[in-house]
């Protein structure tokens, strides 16, 4: 029988893009809507301090009633998609890391996604009114 | 060991501050968008909340929490590069310090709300 010894093997620029060949979508799309939310963190406080410190209370009124118009309550809805995929595809992994259906995992993808739809369409029954009243 | 590229801290703070965030996120969404759908949001009613340590420790918290998330989950992805030892210090002292900046500048965006006034002006 042979042994072989364990040896980690330095690692290359090339193991980036092989593990985006052999991983997952849903892996890709955890990095993807991650970045978008981390930029979106930098819109967010930027928006609101800037508004406050540059225009005092006026201008955060008006700041917020220009958030708050149909287009931008569609884009909070495309934002709140993006951050339930991430949130739900993140407690999948987490799931898997303490071993929990980690045969199952497509199916726990889509259970995930299926939940992930329903609070999204609540959520636009509850917010959608708001844009078209 | 590919799931400890990381490191081992980095890797189980990232799933401890999911877990936070879980709870964080939750929280800030239902507050700010449900818990009062449909009424106007105002300088005032956001000040008004805010007088509730409850509310405000749910913004603080949040911001603490989601920065540190943010910033370890991108730095994971830099980490795929091929990067020496040298460049993983510089690409996590870089990091941390734009994380601490931005706490500090996300604590400022609340302070007009608390006490009248920002602590500084960027």
């Amino acid at each position: 029988m042979r042994t072989q010894t364990m040896q980690p093997r330095p690692r290359q620029a090339k193991d980036a893009i092989s593990s985006y060949r052999t991983g997952s979508w849903a892996w890709l799309l955890h990095r993807i809507t991650g970045l978008l939310i981390l930029a979106y963190l930098y819109f967010h406080l930027i928006a609101l301090s800037s508004a406050v410190w540059l225009g005092g209370m006026a201008a955060f009124n008006r700041t917020v009633a220009s958030l708050t118009t149909p287009p931008f309550i569609f884009a909070d809805l495309a934002l709140f998609a993006v951050i339930l995929y991430h949130a739900l595809n993140g407690i999948r992994l987490m799931m898997f890391d303490v071993g929990w259906f980690i045969n199952r995992q497509k199916v726990v993808f889509w259970i995930m996604m299926a939940i992930g739809a329903i609070i999204l369409a609540l959520s636009s029954a509850a917010m959608l009114p708001l844009a078209f009243r | 060991m590919s799931r400890y590229r990381s490191g081992l801290w980095p890797w189980l703070l990232q799933r401890v501050s999911a877990l936070l965030l879980l709870f964080f996120i939750v929280a800030h969404l239902w507050i700010e968008h449900f818990m009062h759908l449909g009424a106007p949001i105002t300088f005032h009613s956001v000040a008004v909340r805010l007088l509730h340590w409850t509310y405000a420790g749910i913004d603080y918290g949040l911001l603490v929490v989601v920065v540190y998330h943010g910033l370890n989950g991108l730095r994971s992805i830099i980490l795929d590069a091929a990067l020496t030892p040298r460049q993983v210090r510089a690409v996590t002292g870089g990091l941390w310090i734009l994380g601490v900046v931005t706490v500090i500048f996300g604590i400022n965006v609340l302070s007009p709300f608390l006490w009248g006034r920002p602590w500084f002006i960027v």
